[in-house]
Order: C-alpha cells, then structure tokens, then sequence
C-alpha cells in the first residue's frame, strides 16, 4: 500500500474536523476525495501529508510513519496544495528549479526534470518570465510543475483547477491522466464532480468528517442512488409539452416526477417501478417520440444523496 | 550543504527581484542623516572656546582628594580654559553633566589616600563626561592629563631624593580613567552612524518575509514535505539576506562617504561590523516570525524593536539612557562602529562584534527550537 491510514480523528476546539477516517490506498491508484466544505477533507489531506498531527490514529506512507518520514519517503511525494505554492517575483524556470534543487536533483538529471515539468504543463516558453505575470491558469500549471517535478510516486492534489478557463482545466486534466498512465498513485480532491469522474477510478466520499462511500467509481454510484431517469426525445418542445400532459392525465406518473428539458421529456422513475413496463404504456399513448432512453446516474446525484443538498458555509 | 546553498542562492535571487524597495529606503537614509547631520551641527561643534565648566567631589576618607583639588583648582594655566565648580553629590554631579551644564565631573572615591599612600600604589580620578560632548570633553581631558603629569613628576622628584624601593618610578602615582570621550565627532558622521544601523535594522523585515512565506500560507505546506531541514532553511537564508544588508550597507558608507564626506575611518572593519549587526537584524526577523508564527505580531515586534532599538542605541538623540541602552544591539554595533572609525578602541570593536555573533548564535538556535515547536 501507498497510503495506509487507521481510524484517524482530529478536533480544532469544539469542532471534529476528522471523525474516524481508516484508508488504504494501493499503488497506481487514481483517487478522487469528495466532499461539501467543511466534511474534513483538507484536513484529512494534512493528516495523510502529515502536516497536521492527528489526536488518534495513524498514517503510513510507503510504509513509514507520517511523523517520521525519511528523506528517500519524501522524496516519493509531489504536493500540489490549492493555494499558488511558488515564488511569484521570480521566473517560472527558477521556481521550477528550486523545488528540484530541494529534491536533490542535481547537473543533467535537474536541466531535464525541470524542462519536462515545464513543457508537461506548456510553460516551457514562458519559463523566463516571472510567475507573478502569469495567467491564472499558468500559474495553476506551474504549481503542478513544482509538484511533480521530481516524478514523485504519490502525487496529492487539492482543488488544482480552481479558477481556470476551459484551456488550462483540459491541459491540467490531461496531465493528470499522463501522471496516472505512467504508474503514479494519485489523491485527488475537487469540487468539479465531472472531474473525478472522468480521472478517477475509485472515489472517497466524506461528510461530517466521515468517509461515507469509498470505492469504484461505478460500485459507489451503482450502490448510493436508486435513481433512475428515462429520457423521452421529442421532435420540439412543444411535442415534450404535448407528451408530459398525455403521461400525467393518464397517471403514469405523479407531476413531480416529470420534467421537461427542451425537446426532452425527463421521467423519475420511482424505486418500485419497472423501466419496461413504463415504456410500454408510454408508446401505448401514441406519442411523437424520436428515441426513448434510460439516463445512468451522475456522481453528482449520489453526492447529493449522500451528503444532502443543504447549502455549506 | 547543497539544500543550504540552494536556500542561498534564491533568497539572493527573490532579494535582487525585489531591489526596489531597499534602494529607496537606502536613498530616503542617505536623505534623513544629511537632514540630522546638517540640523544639529551646532550641538557637535564648539561655537566659542569659552571655558568649559568642571564639576569636582572629593569622598575620599583622607586628606588626599581635597589637596588634588585644591591644587588642580588654583593652578593658574588652567583657569584660562575652565571653571571649576564643587559639586554636592555624585548624583547630581552626573545629572548635571548629563544636563549639559557640566562639561564633566570629577571624582575622586574614598580610597584615593589610601591608594596613593600605599607603596607603587595607584590613585585614580575618574572623570566622568557627556559622550561625544567635541571639544569641551578635550579640554577636561587635558586638563586633568596635565595636572596629573605635572603631580606625578614632582612627586617622582621629589621621592628622587629619598631611600626609593626598586621600581617607585615604574608607573604613575596619579591616574586618570576617562568615561567620556575625547573624539572630534561631528554630527554628520554621529547620525550617519545611527541612520546606518537604523537602516540596517530594517533587516529583520527582509528576515520576517523570508521566513513567513515558506512557514505560513501555501508554500509552508510543500517546504515541510520537502526533505531539509529547518537549520538548512535557516543558515541558507540568514547568509544570503545579511549578504544583502551588508551590500545595502557598503552602499550607505559609499554615498555619505562621497556626497556627505563622512570619514568612515577603517572601511574593510566597519563592513564587518555591518556584515555582524546586519546578520542580526535578519536573524532577529526570523526568529520573531517563527516564535510568533503570525506576520501581523511579528511586524508590529519588529517595529517596537526598531524604533526602541534605534532610540535606546542614540540613534535619535546623542545622549546615553542611565545604562538601558546595554539593552539595545545598536548600542553595541554603534560602539564598535566609532572604534573602527575613530581607531582608537579596536579592543571595544572586536569585542561587541563578538557579541552581536553571539545574539544571533542564539537568535538562530531560539528560532529553530520554536519553528520545530510550531510544526510539530
């Protein structure tokens, strides 16, 4: 295991931060860390680092204890922290090369590791400019380069798309792929739901300071939902208009259940109902319809039933 | 040594991107000692050759003290150049002479007989003047030099004509110790001197800043994942930003030197001293930054100990503080500085640059102790 971690808890004051999070996480993993503000992942983040000290339990990264890591362990971990963790007066090369420098690359080895974090997040023809007249999305890049410059084994990354336009969210996403394809495990955390879908293969959901659902991605959504949604394509919106009042005068379903998307006609099927049967009846009405489908659930959905959809602070 | 070099060579780096802001400061310096220099020149220069005032208190048990006196008071020469005055009390002779009303004052303890009386003995006058009082503080010191030489030649004849013990005329019966100095200072190169260590002072930001962005805020988190250690972090930066203050220094002496005309006396050990003070600052920065942990307190610290430091050291005001200015580093940086400038007190130079080493010995193992205390 990569990352070993047992019943771990954390208070700051009167407050839980962490309430008992056990987590094992295997080598070449890509892990996606779920949660609302406030459910404890950052701090959860800290007590895997090791940055925070927790009041029980325990941490273990590629076999040593968090507290005491040795220096070949540390050399094993790339961090990328939500926060810009360069120096902005100063170039992107430098900053690069500073990160490499305190990883103990040295000569040839460092020229190489620090042009390839640079051209790996495309700031290589930026690298003489300081950091601070970087866009935002560079400067997120950049602060992907100062992590992974030493090709760390374990890669954490909070939040590392916040703020982006569309380019540099791709590019960063991509990265993460590669990273991932070369045999690195990686944490993952974000707010962007469609994110860890498309990178992750196993996602941790917290809440309270809790981990409520862990596992892959399609056995988390698979067993956390019992929605299911059947799409209707019709030709206009009217014909969706036209199709939902026929559904509800024939009582296939009560009104909260249906929704009209555009052309779309949205159907919740509820837990006892059968998506074959429904389908039937539908097409017994003689509706114009183009195509009739089931939609899977999104990530996002299970979030919101695990952890309701009650606004955070 | 290679994590230490690299914390080195960057915290150059960052400083020569950020040189703005200590090239101003040291133009606005070079601005402010010509302002202090030229406003109280008057209180460096002697502007008539009256005579200087001289306060005397004999506690001596024996007779020996009021004789010196009365023979030092009704010497004619030297009635020309002072007055002499009898004063009550040893306090308020020195509260006079810190007043400025007396130029010094004289004093002879109740063992002066004693001394005097036993055989090759010394007996000491002390005379006690305003620091860097110019001119007035030369007189006294005359004075008293010369009255002393003359007392000790006639009684060196005169004991000629006795049965002597070997070696009666190996050292002088009368002494004189001199707690004020006997400089020609003037006040341009007295606030060039206070302004430099103010200047240098300002050191500790550079120190604060240096530290607070790798142990607050984001990079704090990747610093202390990374394999070094606290000391490396520490040492590197601590070399590279007293580097910086020692250049920022250099370039002090050079433009008061050339557009003010300060004497700056022996150059290569007044960069020393400003090298030592200026690796103080840095290392006072850091440590405040790492005991707090918090930049708001530490720079409010550093502005208390700045200006406390500065005023407690006479970098304001040309006075002494009854002994609360041993407290300030400036005190004892400044005291070195007039050694290697005026040459006469390299012993006190070399001295209080030991010293200024050994505050940041212990600044330097105060801020890694509380910085491990902090991450753990």
């Amino acid at each position: 295991m990569i990352i070993e971690a047992e019943d771990l808890r954390k208070s700051f004051k009167a407050t839980k931060a962490v309430a008992g999070v056990s987590l094992a996480i295997g080598e070449g993993e890509t892990v996606g860390l779920l949660g609302p503000n406030g459910a404890g992942k950052s701090t959860t983040l800290n007590l895997l680092l090791g940055l925070v000290t927790a009041d029980t339990g325990q941490v273990r990264i590629l076999g040593e204890d968090t507290r005491r890591l040795s220096d070949e362990a540390r050399r094993a971990i790339g961090f990328v922290p939500q926060e810009y963790a360069f120096f902005p007066e100063l170039s992107g090369l430098a900053n690069v090369t500073y990160w490499a420098r305190l990883y103990g690359l040295r000569r040839r080895a460092l020229d190489t590791a620090v042009r390839d974090a640079l051209e790996f997040t495309g700031l290589w023809d930026r690298r003489k400019d300081a950091a601070k007249t970087y866009s935002g999305g560079m400067q997120r890049r950049l602060n992907i380069s100062c992590g992974i410059v030493h090709n760390p084994k374990l890669l954490i990354m909070d939040e590392p798309t916040v703020g982006v336009d569309p380019q540099s969210r791709n590019h960063i996403l991509d990265s993460v792929r590669t990273l991932s394809a070369g045999g690195a495990t990686i944490v993952y955390t974000s707010h962007y739901m469609e994110e860890i879908q498309a990178l992750c293969d196993r996602v941790v959901i917290m809440d309270g300071g809790k981990v409520v659902a862990d596992g892959a991605l399609e056995k988390v959504i698979r067993d956390n939902t019992d929605e299911r949604v059947v799409l209707l394509e019709t030709p206009s919106p009217e014909a969706a208009r036209d199709a939902t009042d026929q559904i509800l005068r024939h009582g296939l379903l009560a009104a909260a259940e249906t929704d009209v998307e555009g052309s779309t006609v949205v159907l919740r099927l509820p837990p006892d109902a059968d998506f074959n049967d429904l389908a039937a009846r539908v097409l017994a009405l003689g509706l114009t319809l183009e195509s009739i489908g089931e939609r899977r659930p999104s990530l996002e959905t299970v979030f919101l039933t695990l952890t309701g959809k009650k606004l955070r602070d | 040594m290679r994590i230490l070099l690299t914390h080195f060579r960057f915290a150059l780096l960052k400083a020569w991107a950020e040189k703005r802001t200590p090239l101003m400061r040291l133009g606005l310096f070079v601005g402010i000692t010509f302002v202090l220099g030229t406003a109280f020149s008057s209180s460096f220069q002697q502007e008539d050759f009256g005579k200087a005032a001289v306060g005397y208190l004999s506690e001596d048990a024996g007779t020996g003290g009021d004789a010196y006196f009365q023979q030092l008071t009704a010497t004619p020469a030297f009635a020309g150049v002072a007055t002499f005055e009898d004063v009550a009390s040893f306090d308020e002779g020195r509260r006079r002479v810190a007043d400025g009303e007396l130029a010094a004052l004289l004093h002879v303890t109740a063992d002066y007989s004693a001394d005097l009386a036993a055989g090759g003995g010394h007996a000491t006058v002390h005379v006690y003047g305003e620091k860097y009082s110019g001119v007035d503080a030369i007189i006294v010191r005359a004075v008293v030099d010369g009255f002393n030489y003359g007392a000790n030649t006639a009684r060196a004849v005169d004991a000629l004509g006795e049965t002597l013990p070997d070696g009666a005329l190996t050292g002088t019966a009368l002494d004189v110790e001199t707690v004020g100095q006997t400089r020609e200072m003037t006040a341009l190169t007295y606030y060039a001197v206070g302004m430099l260590l103010f200047l240098l002072l300002f050191g500790a930001e550079f120190g604060s800043f240096g530290v607070s962005e790798e142990h607050l805020g984001a990079l704090a988190s990747r610093t202390r994942l990374a394999p070094q250690r606290t000391w490396q972090m520490f040492t590197g930066k601590l070399a590279a930003f007293s580097l910086v203050t020692l250049a920022q220094g250099g370039l002090y002496v050079l433009i008061t030197g050339v557009l003010l005309d300060v004497r700056w006396g022996d150059i290569p050990v007044v960069m020393l001293v400003v090298f030592s003070f200026g690796a103080l600052a840095i290392a006072l920065g850091m440590t405040l930054m790492l005991a707090t942990g918090d930049m708001k307190k530490t720079t409010g610290l550093i502005q208390v100990c700045l200006i406390g430091f500065t005023f407690l050291g006479g970098g304001f005001i040309a006075t002494g503080f009854g002994g609360a200015e041993q407290i300030s580093p400036n005190t004892y940086a400044r005291d070195a500085l007039f050694g290697a400038i005026f040459g006469d007190q390299l012993a006190t130079t070399w001295r209080n640059v030991g010293v200024l080493w050994a505050v940041v010995a212990v600044l330097g193992v105060v801020g890694v102790l509380m910085s491990r205390r902090k991450t753990a």
